[in-house]
């Protein structure tokens, strides 16, 4: 089993920002909307070089409570700010037109979450990142861990791969809905070469729910759980097997996290290709699907109707 | 020697499938070079071929080979039921003992009916006779340790497990059944509805989700692989207060697979051996012989039917494609299928007793 130290995670979030910013200016701050609060406050998002100009929540007392904390004014509703980039996150990930009027207006966008409601919706947006040359993003923290890359990095060491097990912090209850985290880290470790899945729970309203990849020779089974710490974890099964925990915080999580939007909105070049993305959506749909019209039941991915939408 | 020793009766002696030829009678019927390892000693042995019995016997200190599987009652203090094809028939192979009043050691699974398994607990009860239905990955340290400190971890949120699973799928009942063994005294009074279904076609490697629920009515889903592991298996517990892992065996231990013309067997080293022994298979058997000391039980006679009737469950769910079987509900007349069902002729259980 290898370990990786707190001191050494801290560190290592630590040295990426500093190299990053160190050859940057206050003045070099790009400007973004927040649509739905964060879990980081703005003085953290300054620091990565993310300037707040709007922020914008259903709960206008979280939004006011964030702009009090910073220079960003409290928007009157999501749409039209005037900015470089927009986060979204919360319910409002799944509103596919707000996310296609901030591309038309080539205002880059990450979504904190699934990219959209159904395979169709998916496809537009891609589409419309595509023809105003607006980045589309949408991500869970887990895909940037530095563990996630280890395991990834793992994974190849370990092949071929038979198996593997996950479990990832999930913040929102567990549902029909829920599970965008595991099938994001299960993507970011594995690749998006899914062809079946399942939401295998048996009780859907548990604190954990609990989905079941296959493709091509290999089974994962991942697991959302209440955030507790030493999650991320996993076990892979190929030649060997090793498990790995992950070792650090909230507050660390997001800082790498806030790193990769920076980047983002700095370069205007998403870190995941849009094909990327449709696949991961894709299969997150796919698993949304066996929860409400499978009883938990394995799907293929490519059978998943394109405007089957999540409800 | 014989006053300390327990004396233990064998049922069912197949060399190539039974866990007491292999893994159980070394324990009690050392080598004369060995140290004793246990305080019980294999003083009679049946199988319904009487040549595997002597063979038996002579690899074992010749114990005394009986023509009838009831005829070591009042000649032993103990009796284990390990035949492999007889599984099936536990319940009919030790139903002398239990009359008895003799402490008898089931291998896995016990029954595979709840109605056999109710039939089974209710005899031994009857007769205060102490019974075990297990194997031995439940009885592992890695597993005691967890128990141990599962309670520190607050309800549980998850557990994420794998056992070996290098067999025909077909035999279920003898195999795929280790895992949820394993994980019974985790999960004890915890299930309520469980789902088996085969991951790929091509590999026997089916999955078990069970839906569980903590003492504060909160739900949570465990999920057990079946694997084609380098080791025995493998806990993975999270609560709301933390997590803890423990491994069954360690892969380091494990038998070591060689080529053996165009075959790959599975091999030995001494030490690995062992090791086997000592911390995998005898556990169980200290089990069984403080069980015949104290005429305690390690798990209640409604524990034993618990532990059963979740594996038919599982199993009845794999059957069923994969659809969810809540245990409360389980039809008491379903039964598992006999993977062996020609193993006693017709009418063997009628005749004497089986007079081989």
């Amino acid at each position: 089993m290898e370990h990786i130290s707190r001191r050494g995670l801290l560190g290592t979030a630590a040295a990426v920002a500093s190299t990053t910013l160190a050859n940057e200016t206050p003045s070099a701050k790009v400007r973004i909307g927040l649509i739905g609060c964060p879990p980081i406050s703005a003085a953290a998002l300054d620091r990565f070089g993310i300037g707040v100009a709007y922020v914008w929540d259903p709960d206008r007392s979280r939004a006011d409570a964030f702009a009090a904390t910073s220079s960003a004014r409290t928007a009157d509703r999501p749409e039209g700010m005037k900015v470089d980039g927009v986060v979204i996150s919360g319910a409002h990930a799944f509103q596919p037109k707000l996310v296609a009027s901030y591309l038309n207006s080539r205002v880059a966008v990450w979504i904190d979450g699934a990219l959209a409601p159904s395979g169709k919706a998916a496809e537009d947006l891609s589409s419309a990142s595509e023809r105003s040359g607006a980045p589309l993003m949408a991500a869970t923290k887990e895909e940037f861990l530095p563990l996630t890359a280890s395991l990834r990095e793992s994974a190849k060491v370990l092949a071929p791969l038979t198996a593997a097990m996950l479990a990832v912090g999930a913040p929102k209850p567990a549902g029909r809905w829920s599970g965008i985290e595991a099938v994001n880290l299960t993507c970011a470790i594995f690749g998006t070469d899914v062809s079946h899945v399942a939401r295998i729970a048996v009780a859907p309203d548990s604190v954990n729910f609990t989905v079941a990849i296959r493709s091509s020779g290999l089974h994962v089974i991942a697991q959302g759980l209440p955030l507790s710490a030493g999650l991320p974890w996993a076990r892979l099964y190929g030649t060997d097997m090793i498990d790995r925990a992950h070792v650090g915080d909230a507050e660390t999580d997001w800082a790498i996290y806030t790193l990769a939007m920076q980047q983002m909105f700095r370069s205007r070049k998403a870190p995941q290709s849009l094909d990327y993305q449709l696949a991961k959506t894709k299969f997150y749909l796919a698993s949304c699907r066996s929860a409400t019209h499978a009883d938990g039941r394995e799907l293929a991915v490519a059978d998943l109707p394109s405007d089957w939408t999540v409800t | 020697m014989n006053d300390v020793l327990k004396r233990i009766g064998v049922i069912g002696a197949e060399p190539t499938t039974s866990h007491i030829y292999v893994q159980w009678a070394p324990l009690m019927n050392p080598p004369a070079d060995s140290p004793r390892k246990t305080g019980m000693i294999i003083t009679h042995v049946w199988d319904k071929d009487r040549t595997v019995a002597e063979q038996f016997a002579r690899a074992f200190g010749e114990p005394k080979v009986v023509d009838r599987f009831d005829q070591m009652v009042g000649h032993v203090d103990g009796v284990i039921q390990s035949g492999y094809m007889a599984s099936f028939w536990s319940l009919e192979l030790v139903r002398p003992y239990l009359e008895a009043g003799i402490p008898v050691f089931i291998d896995r699974p016990g029954a595979y009916s709840l109605v056999r398994v109710r039939q089974l607990s209710e005899l031994a009860a009857k007769n205060n006779s102490p019974l075990i239905v297990s194997n031995n990955h439940e009885n592992n340290r890695a597993v005691d340790l967890l128990k141990a400190r599962s309670a520190a971890l607050g309800p549980l949120t998850s557990l994420l497990a794998d056992s070996l699973s290098d067999n025909d799928v077909r035999i279920f009942s003898m195999h795929c059944i280790h895992g949820w063994y394993m994980l019974f005294p985790l999960l004890s009074g915890k299930v309520r509805r469980v789902r088996t279904y085969l991951a790929d076609p091509a590999h026997p490697s089916p999955v078990s989700i069970m839906e569980c629920e903590n003492d504060d009515r909160t739900l949570f889903n465990a999920v057990l692989m079946r694997h084609r592991n380098l080791h025995r298996g493998y806990v993975k517990l999270f609560g709301r207060e933390g997590a803890y892992d423990g491994t069954v065996l360690p892969p380091a231990h494990h038998r070591i697979k060689r080529k053996t013309g165009p075959q790959e067997v599975a091999n030995y080293t001494a030490q690995n051996l062992d090791y086997l022994l000592t911390d995998f298979s005898l556990p169980p058997m200290i089990s069984f012989e403080r069980m015949i000391r104290t005429r305690r039980m390690p798990q209640t006679y409604e524990q034993i039917v618990e532990k059963v009737q979740v594996f038919l469950a599982m199993h009845k769910s794999l059957l069923e494609g994969g659809t969810v079987v809540p245990i409360a509900s389980l039809d008491p007349q379903w039964t598992s299928p006999n993977p062996y069902p020609d193993y006693f002729p017709p009418g063997f259980f009628d005749r004497g007793r089986g007079a081989a």
